[in-house]
């Protein structure tokens, strides 16, 4: 059975796109399922980085469509795990020295080998993003609590139905529980009002995903982390499993404890 | 309001553009002007037929009207001026060209068309709906809506919620105030021109007839 095809977009930058595609597929690949990461924002890649690969890569993702090299020579095994390749793409040339037609084809190839392929989108709606969406089966949809960042999400959901991808999935990225605690950031449920799609997980911005992302070690590998357990949670959540969302009300000892006897 | 002169109307093979059979020509010019001139944009490229019923056109006045239909980028496609028998009553015929969309419309995406829109769906921040006629949602208007874009007056938009951006009427243009307004009742709501202005309230089918 061929594998399934996620393009990680936002329309937005800087929501966490390429810190949610490494975590989801490294989750992905700890379960024990094949999965082929996708660098496509040509010109600016960062997923090799946040995923601690940058120093390996030989070949890349322009090279195997100018036919410099085989598919199988530019993609990266994982250093943690043998399930998780990585296609990285060019640093040195522009986005459209890729067309939609062969990133399909590409796609297309790594279905037949892997369960997951996971395309990390580059920010804007233009060439990059048109390339993202191209061998896609499925949308996953990342934002912040942010107007802007939602505003974008929603042109984005509408562009993805002009291609045919329907029904995407939501990611809230970067909720401040302290924030939320007092009002002061955008309520998930608002969003979900304007976006109605379906919420596929909530992650809070703590210290331990900078941390991780900065060394090249995703989060989702450290289970003591809150954002690590949110993405974890989404990984299960993406097989079909029914997990609760984190309650990010109250992380303090002393906020428990006053729901524990119902004082909020 | 005095009987208008000019009085246009979307039908199903574009806009039509009736023209009172006993209007002083020269008011029939002005008044075209004044309901072309708010909606400058809605109307390039349009093409349009002309009915004059019995009246029967001069000329020259025949070019007069087509130079003004120039300069608002319509093309005039035909004049039909054959006498036709106006329906008695005062009720609208039923036939008024509608569009259904049944999606939610999102940031970036317009919806234009020369006739009333109804909408299955939310019309989030950053979409924009325009319409000839009234614009029902059976949602949350939270972009832009333009009713009776081209020109009338009594126009509605009907929402569920209504949370415009900005919100038109022919040629009057309100925006939502700066403060969160304090919610109101969970009902469905409605725009219409009062006066000069603006005003949401909440709807009530038994006021409709009277707006009219």
């Amino acid at each position: 059975m061929p594998g399934k095809a996620l393009v990680i977009t936002s329309g937005k930058g800087g929501v966490g796109k390429t810190t949610a595609t490494a975590n989801l597929g490294l989750g992905l690949a700890l379960r024990g399922h094949k999965v082929a990461l996708v660098d496509s924002d040509t010109g600016l890649r960062n997923l090799d980085v946040v995923m601690g690969l940058e120093n390996r890569i030989v070949y890349d993702l322009v090279d195997v469509i100018e036919g410099n090299c085989r598919l199988a020579q530019a993609l990266i095994r994982d250093k943690r795990t043998r399930n998780l390749v990585l296609l990285p793409t060019a640093q040195s040339k522009e986005k459209d020295a890729v067309k939609p037609e062969q990133m399909k084809e590409l796609v297309k190839q790594l279905k037949e080998e892997f369960d997951y392929i996971l395309v990390d989108s580059p920010a804007g709606i233009e060439h990059g993003f048109r390339n993202a969406v191209a061998g896609a089966d499925e949308a996953i949809i990342v934002t912040t609590p942010e107007v802007a960042a939602v505003r974008d999400a929603d042109r984005i959901i509408g562009l993805l139905e002009a291609s045919g991808l329907y029904d995407p999935s939501l990611i809230v990225n970067r909720v401040r529980p302290d924030m939320v605690r007092r009002g002061d950031m955008m309520d998930i449920t608002d969003i979900i009002d304007i976006l109605a799609i379906p919420l596929l997980g909530v992650v809070p911005d703590d210290e331990g995903i900078i941390v991780s992302t900065n060394r090249g070690e995703p989060v989702v590998l450290n289970g003591r982390c809150r954002s690590g357990e949110a993405f974890g949670n989404i990984v299960r959540r993406l097989e079909g499993e029914e997990v609760p969302f984190l309650d990010l009300r109250g992380d303090g000892i002393f906020e428990k404890l006053k729901r524990l006897v119902g004082l909020r | 309001m005095a009987r208008e002169a000019v009085v246009f109307k979307g039908t199903r093979h574009g806009i039509t553009i009736q023209i009172d059979e006993d209007a002083q020509f020269q008011q029939v010019l002005t008044e075209l002007r004044e309901k072309l001139d708010p909606a400058r944009d809605f109307f390039l490229g349009a093409s349009v037929k002309l009915v004059t019923g019995r009246r029967s056109l001069a000329t020259g006045e025949q070019e007069a009207l087509m130079e003004v239909a120039k300069e608002y980028g319509l093309t005039l496609t035909e004049v039909d001026d054959e006498p036709r028998e106006l329906p008695e009553s005062q009720e609208e015929p039923s036939h008024e060209p509608t569009l259904l969309v049944r999606r939610t419309i999102r940031s970036g995406q317009r919806i234009h068309y020369p006739g009333h829109v109804v909408i299955l769906g939310d019309v989030n921040p950053g979409a924009e709906v325009v319409a000839a006629g009234d614009i029902v949602i059976l949602g949350t208007l939270r972009g832009m809506a333009h009713a009776g874009a081209s020109g009338d007056e009594n126009a509605l938009v009907i929402g569920l919620h209504l949370e415009p951006t900005q919100l038109r009427i022919a040629g009057f243009i309100c925006r939502s105030p700066d403060e969160k307004p304090p919610l109101r009742h969970g009902g469905p709501e409605m725009a219409c021109v009062q006066g000069d202005v603006i005003v949401i309230r909440t709807y009530d089918a038994g006021q409709l007839s009277g707006l009219k």
